[in-house]
């Protein structure tokens, strides 16, 4: 499977398949340093926004500043915590609900470091990196998501 | 110069770039695009400058990646 994080830097298109997902984990088994591994994974939720159902979003990205905070935000919590590596993927375009859209992926040599770096990266992703959500209701309108502060 | 817009901004000035003429600081910019479109004046958004998001009334050239960024939504 193509590892699509290093064609374009963070984003894939679309929905993440559980497939990337169970890849990546697959390929730390030769990483024998790493004793634990946090996941995160966002999946679309249908929300009822306006008293109608949310049924997908639609996720728009200011790339070259989505990109450069992420690469930031990574570097800084790797050495904060003393991780052995950390991957994220976040969807661009539409992902309907039950999806996934974001998922953070950290390893450490103890569980302690994984768990603080893996809540500390994806909290600081959805307060520093500009992403913007179209949510899509049911009768085809949108509003625009807003994460809480 | 070029302002790139994003989120529900796009909606109310119907443009994802919007051309102005050239201003030197960030308050004179925002002041051009209150009078081009007064719906955005009440619309909350920050302001980054090449990628940094901008903490108070800084000085622009021409050539500067201006964004008007409103509250982020990933995740």
């Amino acid at each position: 499977m193509p590892e699509s994080k290093k064609e374009h830097g963070f984003f894939h298109q679309g929905a993440i398949p559980p497939e990337m997902i169970s890849y990546s984990l697959a390929k730390h088994s030769q990483k024998i340093e790493i004793g634990a591994h946090q996941i995160f994974l966002g999946q679309v939720r249908e929300d009822i926004k306006e008293g109608k159902k949310v049924t997908a979003i639609h996720y728009e990205v200011y790339r070259t500043m989505a990109i450069a905070e992420m690469g930031k935000i990574r570097e800084e919590i790797i050495q904060k915590h003393g991780l052995t590596c950390a991957h994220i993927l976040h969807s661009e375009g539409v992902v309907k609900v039950g999806e996934i859209c974001f998922f953070v992926f950290v390893s450490s040599p103890h569980r302690g470091a994984a768990m603080e770096g893996c809540k500390e990266m994806v909290d600081r992703i959805k307060a520093e990196v500009p992403i913007y959500g179209k949510e899509i209701l049911e009768d085809a309108t949108y509003r625009w998501k807003e994460n809480k502060e | 110069m070029k302002i790139l817009l994003f989120g529900e901004l796009i909606d109310m000035t119907k443009s994802s770039v919007v051309e102005i003429d050239a201003v030197n600081n960030i308050d004179a910019m925002i002041k051009v695009m209150n009078d081009k479109f007064p719906a955005i004046h009440q619309c909350k958004y920050k302001v980054a400058v090449n990628g940094t998001i901008a903490q108070n009334n800084i000085l622009l050239n021409e050539d500067d990646e201006i964004a008007l960024l409103p509250p982020f939504a990933g995740g």
